[in-house]
């Protein structure tokens, strides 16, 4: 399967993923900036933080009361932020399209 | 800068987030990342916790693949240790004879597990547990409902002991001091965790000092001061870790339990900058000089040096943050506890959730949450923005700890 990170400015970098895997490893195996992954995946740190595109907010779900709270953290919170290590990559996710916040490029 | 580039020593959490960001940055120069162990950067909180369990292999704690160093340009030297700097060169001499040009030199070399003079700290199936190797050992040491004493009640030793009692082995715990997590949790903290460990068949055990281990060749046995004597299969150190900062000292570096490093973690040597566990710094928000040894400080610190370094705008100073997993449980901790602060409880501990808000004069200094994240992300703000509060509003469990209630002064 393949997903899509856009950078802040809208350039899109498409990656091969593999099911079972998350959203913030498909970016981290293939090199793409702008997902940190501080705590390798465990919730803890929202260096992973993603915009999910509206056009998947419904096939992607909510996020786990542990992962709001850390998105709360968030000063670039938005309504469709959810949190990149969180979504696990599931078959009908093909060609899910995330964007990744500025705050995340040095 | 530097035709010379950047050269990084330890490619741990700190090094690799220097080396990634630098890259990530468009930095020009080249980048070399020097580390003595045979891996790829990796994450260590795993290794007390899914590595040991079996959850997570070698793969699965790289920060970044292996292949990405490369594609990235960065020069990724495994298995080889700087043994010495030449600041008048601005270069540094490899264990393999190499010698490398600097423009600017990062010292990220971490921590060691601080070790215990005792008779026996030598026999064979004694461990500490620092690196990918001594995980390993220790998890092909284990055998199957076999015996482990772990000396020491830290977060690394609990985390230890939580991970092996639900494999089924014997477990004790001995600590010198009156309680667990003596050094960085409040009591109320040390006692919840002291109560979960023995409901989960955990033996814990302090006020007591470790004399020696017995054992011919290899150890049998852990032998207290007052002579009581608990027989083991493996014995795991974890008293503490100390900063590897001989270096540094070497080329007179100002160390001081650690490279002391200014607020855009300058050491006293020009062109060179140290990040992670081998630091000291004066925290920018809680103005005390600190040394952490935590994720968040590690990253934190490497990304003001990426910044200082692009000349880029420093980044937000966080207050410290810090967690470890136990069992099911997450305790997560922002700030320094620290016994002259006030503690107040919010939530019941017997809920299994709740937390210790540390106070000095109506402001909170530092936050315990046990299974409590969103106390954890608001009481952070409350920390930076040290902002006067009620006292009564924060014990509220009703009242989101941020923003908090606007301060009345009535009767
Ligand atoms: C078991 C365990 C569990 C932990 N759990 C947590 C947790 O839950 N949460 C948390 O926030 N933190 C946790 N930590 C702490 C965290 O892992 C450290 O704070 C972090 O790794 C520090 O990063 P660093 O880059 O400073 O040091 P390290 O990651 O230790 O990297 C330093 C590297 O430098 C190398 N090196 C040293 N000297 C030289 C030299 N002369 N030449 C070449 N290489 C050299 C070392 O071999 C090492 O590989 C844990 C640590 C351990 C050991
Ligand atoms: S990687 Fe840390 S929260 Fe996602």
């Amino acid at each position: 399967m393949q997903i899509t990170f856009l950078t802040f400015d809208g350039t899109p970098y498409t990656v091969d993923a593999d099911e079972g895997m998350t959203a913030m490893e498909a970016a981290i195996n293939n090199g793409v900036d702008g997902i940190e992954g501080d705590c390798g995946g465990n919730c803890n740190c929202a260096t992973c933080h993603v915009f999910v595109d509206p056009k998947w907010s419904g096939q992607v779900g909510e996020a786990s009361p542990m992962e709001e709270a850390l998105l709360a953290s968030r000063s670039d919170l938005a309504e469709n932020s959810r949190l990149a290590c969180q979504i696990e990559l599931v078959a009908e996710l093909d060609g899910l399209v995330l964007q990744m916040p500025e705050s995340q490029f040095i | 800068m530097s035709d010379a580039g950047v050269v990084i020593i330890g490619a741990g959490q700190a090094g690799a987030t220097v080396a990634s960001g630098l890259a990530q940055a468009g930095y020009q120069g080249s980048i070399t990342l020097i580390g003595e162990e045979s891996y790829a950067p990796y994450q260590r909180p795993p290794l007390s916790k899914g590595f040991i369990n079996g959850d997570t292999g070698i793969e699965g704690l790289l920060v970044k693949p292996e292949s990405y160093y490369a594609q990235k340009h960065i020069q990724l030297i495994k298995g080889c240790r700087v043994q010495s700097i030449q600041p008048g060169s601005y270069s540094v001499q490899l264990d393999n004879g190499e010698q490398l040009s600097y423009g600017s030199l990062v010292l990220c070399t971490g921590s060691r597990p601080r070790a215990l003079s005792i008779k026996g700290a030598d026999l064979k199936y004694v461990f500490s547990l620092r690196n990918i190797d001594d995980a390993q050992a220790i998890k092909d040491a284990l055998p199957e409902k076999g015996r482990l004493v772990i000396v020491g009640a830290g977060y690394v030793g609990l985390e230890l002991a939580a991970s092996c009692v639900k494999q089924g082995l014997t477990v004790t715990v001995l600590e010198r001091a009156a309680r667990v997590m003596e050094r960085s949790a409040s009591p109320q903290v040390s006692e919840h965790y002291r109560a979960m460990h023995e409901a989960a068949g955990v033996n814990i055990v302090c006020d007591v000092n470790v004399l020696a281990l017995q054992g011919e060749q290899q150890v049998t046995a852990v032998e207290v001061e007052d002579g009581r004597v608990w027989p083991a299969d493996v014995v795991v150190i974890g008293v503490g870790a100390v900063a590897n900062t001989e270096l540094a000292q070497s080329v007179g570096l100002q160390c001081d339990d650690g490279i002391l490093i200014d607020d855009q973690c300058r050491s006293s040597i020009e062109s060179i900058y140290a990040a992670g566990d081998c630091t000291r710094q004066t925290h920018a928000l809680l103005q005390k000089s600190l040394r952490l040894e935590s994720v968040q400080n590690a990253t934190a610190q490497a990304r003001m040096i990426v910044a200082h370094m692009m000349n880029k705008p420093a980044p937000r100073s966080e207050v410290p943050w810090f967690w470890s997993d136990q069992f099911d449980v997450r305790l997560q901790i922002a700030g320094i506890v620290q016994p002259d602060y006030t503690p107040i409880l919010r939530g019941d501990p017997d809920s299994g959730s709740f937390s210790v808000l540390h106070m000095l004069d109506d402001r909170l200094q530092a936050l315990e949450g046990i299974n409590r994240p969103m106390d954890f992300t608001l009481g952070r703000k409350l920390i930076s923005e040290q902002i006067q509060v009620n006292t009564d509003s924060l014990m509220d469990e009703s009242i989101p700890l941020y923003p908090p209630p606007v301060m009345t002064k009535s009767g």
